[in-house]
């Protein structure tokens, strides 16, 4: 039977050197389709790793994530499971500064069938979508802080993702860039009803979303 | 955009790194080209030059090191004449000599009317009288003489009576005079360096009826080599391959040329592990947003192929003009006008695509093996 959830997260943990160090501690966490979630938390409470074991980019030491009631585990083997569900936002952006902005938002299309015409007509409306349009040929260092983690999310959500994974996506922004940039979210959110978890330590009235957990060492506290 | 755009921009943005690799594959590929481009032509010129006689089987001093350093007794010529299924046979003796430019020059010494002057294009007429030569358009050009002009052989002078085009490399850069007086200024009376033996030949069907001349006759050559105790005949394949001399180079070409291979494939592999280093983070993103390993390590083979290929089309224009250089300061005639045929082009070429895929091998493996969750965790 369908639970409903995108992801569900059942007792997980995660240890490093050699169990010495908790990284995170029996987190159980449900998230529903088209729900932003925002988890918040200092530097160092699991925010990151939460994400990183979410997006399936690392295991857990214990415990269980499901995607779709599926075990995270057995479709991460899938070689395009990533490339088709989930979208990544970092904090440093992690552009290819040899490439220019439509060429950066192209990157994940090459792992596409499309072909070479609807490939560039989807990074388009996605470039046009974070308001780069009259960018689109720059090169990605070039352009200011604000705009180039905008063009990370354009090449996060060129796929169409599920479920969007943004890890502070806003720590490196300067206020007027922070609004953008959840403004960007929150239409995403609503118009595509992509799911979104966004970790960051910022605790400002703008980042009250539709739901919000707090971590501190590694454990939900609220 | 396509993984072969990203390898171009990629060699195109560390540029210095990128042309010093290229032309490290280039210097390797050249040795390969002008190495083995010289000793493949020096063969194909001896064996062009028995081919353009007509040449069944040859007789040489049994033992002999190389065809100069052959001495053969006159005389077996009547005996080997004696056996039925041979067609002529024509001595002949070779000389090397030096000329006042400091050029190397072969001198032929034929009989008069033998059968090895019907394969020679002549302009002007063959030696009949013991001044008479001819000398080949390629060596007449280079010495600036015509008809009716002096050469000096071993202080002997000859005067030209005919100028001879002929498809054999060595002959053209060549003087033919007649066998006896060679035989004189050398002081080798009845003596000659082999023996060119023509046979009689029919045509033979194979099993698809097609009609192909025949092969020399073993029982044949086994009769004429006992007919010349302190001979060894040879068919042709035989003569090349046992001439020592071209043997000897040619295994110090591929010596070179294996060498050279090893060290650009070290060069294009340290310059793809750098690169690799260097990236490691793009890479580890790539894998994070979903690119499979497959495409990161097509992009990495793109990339070392394309070093591989370019510094072959480096190679190959270098290797060229190397060739020109090494006949013009080698002085040989015989192979200064050494072409690189479309076949040697595509081994280089294929070669070079080789030698990037092998270098790229490593660095590949290497780019696969980081871990996306490593990049990001010390964001």
């Amino acid at each position: 039977m369908n639970s409903g959830f995108i992801v569900e997260a059942k007792n997980l943990s995660k240890f490093y050197e050699n169990g010495r160090v908790a990284a995170l501690s029996e987190i159980n966490l449900q998230v529903t389709n088209g729900e932003f979630l925002t988890i918040r938390g200092s530097s160092g409470s699991g925010k990151s790793t939460l994400l990183h074991l979410l997006g399936g980019l690392d295991l857990p030491t214990k415990g269980e994530i499901y995607f779709e009631d599926k075990n995270l585990k057995d479709m991460v083997r899938q070689s395009k499971f990533r490339i088709n569900n989930i979208g990544f936002v970092f904090q440093t952006f992690y552009l290819w500064p040899i490439l220019n902005v439509l060429e950066n938002v192209l990157l994940p299309l090459l792992e596409s069938d499309f072909d070479k015409k609807e490939r560039i007509k989807k990074a388009d409306l996605l470039i046009n979508m974070v308001g780069l349009e009259g960018k689109r040929l720059f090169a990605v260092n070039k352009l200011s802080v604000g705009e180039r983690q905008r063009v990370a999310i354009a090449r996060a959500l060129v796929m169409g993702p599920k479920l969007l994974l943004a890890d502070e996506p806003t720590g490196s922004l300067d206020s007027k860039n922070k609004e953008n940039v959840l403004d960007i979210f929150l239409r995403v959110n609503r118009e595509k009803k992509t799911t979104i978890i966004m970790a960051t330590h910022e605790t400002g009235k703008s980042y009250q979303f539709s739901r919000s957990i707090e971590l501190l060492d590694g454990r939900i506290i609220a | 955009m396509n993984l072969l755009y990203i390898a171009f921009k990629n060699l195109w943005h560390r540029k210095v790194r990128t042309f010093l690799t290229i032309f490290g594959v280039g210097v390797s590929i050249a040795a390969f080209v002008s190495l083995r481009g010289l000793a493949v032509s020096m063969v194909e010129a001896f064996r062009t030059t028995y081919q353009e006689r007509g040449t069944d089987l040859v007789v040489l001093e049994k033992g002999s090191f190389d065809l100069l350093s052959s001495r053969l007794d006159e005389s077996f010529v009547d005996k080997i004449k004696a056996v039925p299924e041979v067609l002529s046979v024509n001595p002949v003796l070779l000389d090397i000599t030096i000329t006042n430019f400091m050029n190397y020059i072969l001198i032929y010494g034929w009989e008069a009317h033998s059968n090895l002057f019907s394969n020679l294009k002549i302009t002007g007429k063959a030696p009949v009288n013991e001044h008479d030569a001819i000398i080949g358009a390629m060596l007449a050009k280079k010495l600036n003489k015509k008809i009716g002009d002096s050469v000096d052989v071993r202080g002997t002078a000859f005067t030209l009576t005919g100028i001879f085009q002929s498809q054999s490399l060595f002959e053209e850069g060549s003087v033919i005079v007649l066998l006896p007086v060679l035989q004189r200024i050398k002081k080798m009376e009845h003596q000659v360096t082999l023996l060119n033996i023509s046979l009689r030949k029919g045509l033979k069907p194979n099993k698809w009826f097609v009609f192909k001349e025949e092969k020399p006759d073993k029982q044949v050559q086994l009769r004429i080599s006992q007919l010349v105790p302190e001979g060894e005949v040879k068919d042709l394949e035989g003569i090349v391959s046992s001439e020592n001399i071209l043997a000897i180079f040619s295994k110090f070409s591929w010596a070179v040329s294996i060498v050279a291979f090893i060290i650009a494939i070290l060069g294009i592999a340290n310059n793809m592990i750098t690169s690799v280093l260097e990236q490691t983070r793009e890479i580890g993103v790539l894998l994070a947003i979903g690119w499979r390993k497959t495409r990161i390590v097509s992009l990495i083979l793109y990339e070392s192929t394309l070093l591989g290929l370019m510094g072959g089309a480096m190679g190959l224009f270098l290797g060229y003009v190397t060739i020109r250089i090494f006949a013009s300061m080698l002085q040989m005639q015989s192979i200064s006008n050494i072409s690189l045929d479309f076949l040697f082009v595509v081994k280089a070429i294929a070669a070079s695509l080789v030698l990037g895929l092998l270098s790229g091998i490593y660095p590949a493996l290497r780019a696969v093996s980081i871990q996306p969750i490593e990049v990001l965790r010390y964001e």
